[in-house]
């Protein structure tokens, strides 16, 4: 017989509340304790992203956040970019579709789509990677796929102030 | 006008109805069935733990309504437990869930959200080992699943 421990655990509905009252650090913590966590709290983990705050700003500005982001970007449903992220996204947009790697209105979650690229720029022709405007470059060697399933997206907001540790919080995202 | 609710072990409770509608299950129940005597079978819900929720709704008898967020986003605060509510939610582990699964059921929202906020609570702070230890939970990755999953989620260590 189930505990009420593992009862609460198991409904979704009723795990998601619990999560719901934790922040990116704690998630990413609880994740890694089972299975039945990592497969609930994964897609929680990269639903709504404000890449202004920390910690989620090192998915954007790190290379290894930034691979993560877009090895799950089909998980995104809200986003909220600065004006710099939000120029780099229009220009892997661009030259996904201009490569024929990306062709616009196809639709789809990642995992159906495997001829998207999503790592790096050694997988693209080089005459792509020669038309790669400067904002691509300067911010890595990644490029960004559409994020298929977003709901929500606000550019080009202001650039964080210092107390911007943990903002999601504080300015929690509708959706449409 | 008091409201006779029955537990899973059939224990009776007579409580006020206003206490009582605390339940919107309970309200929906006694606004469909109107002027009645009959008892309100309380199937998932042990006398136990119907006593701790009867406590919780005497004490917030007078409470507004909760309006619920507009916002369905989900990071949320738990830190804004009240004094008494904190207290009240000072039970064994066992008990606290199923406090949590019969606000669920009974559809009491603000007794449900403090007590996903004390369970979220006892998460924040701990490593995953820890958390396992707290809630008794099978670590079931391999070794090779372990190690890929932190390493992929290293952006995120540092707070």
């Amino acid at each position: 017989m189930f505990s009420a421990v593992h009862l609460v655990f198991a409904i979704t509905e009723m795990l998601e509340l619990v999560l719901s009252f934790l922040d990116r650090h704690d998630l990413l913590l609880l994740m890694r304790t089972s299975r039945l966590l990592y497969t609930t709290i994964k897609p929680l983990h990269f639903r709504d992203i404000d890449l202004r705050a920390t910690p989620s700003r090192r998915l954007a500005y790190s290379q290894k956040g930034l691979q993560a982001l877009t090895r799950n970007a089909h998980l995104v449903k809200g986003i909220r970019l600065d004006d710099k992220f939000f120029d780099r996204y229009y220009d892997c947009l661009t030259i996904a579709t201009a490569s024929g790697h990306l062709k616009v209105g196809t639709t789809g979650t990642r995992a159906q789509r495997k001829d998207t690229p999503t790592t790096v720029n050694a997988l693209f022709p080089s005459d792509v990677n020669a038309s790669i405007p400067s904002a691509v470059n300067a911010l890595g060697d990644v490029l960004f796929p559409r994020m298929t399933n977003l709901s929500r997206l606000d550019y080009n907001l202001p650039a964080p102030g210092k107390d911007w540790n943990n903002a999601e919080i504080r300015y929690p995202m509708k959706h449409a | 006008m008091p409201v006779i609710l029955v537990s899973s072990d059939n224990q009776d409770f007579k409580v006020d109805k206003e206490v009582a509608e605390r339940s919107i299950l309970i309200k929906n129940m006694l606004e469909d069935v109107g002027e009645s005597d009959s008892p309100i079978p309380l199937p998932n819900v042990t006398a136990a733990v119907l006593t701790k929720v009867i406590e919780y709704c005497e004490h917030h008898r007078n409470d507004p309504v909760q309006v619920p967020e507009e916002t369905d986003d989900p990071r949320k605060r738990s830190n804004d437990i009240e004094e008494w509510d904190m207290k009240f939610m000072q039970v064994d582990q066992e008990m606290l869930f199923e406090i949590i699964l019969a606000a669920n059921y009974l559809d009491i929202k603000p007794l449900l959200d403090v007590g996903c906020k004390t369970v979220a609570n006892i998460i924040k702070g701990k490593t995953p080992e820890e958390i396992r230890k707290a809630f008794n939970i099978v670590n079931d990755f391999t070794p090779e699943e372990e190690a890929q999953i932190k390493k992929e989620n290293e952006w995120a260590e540092d707070r």
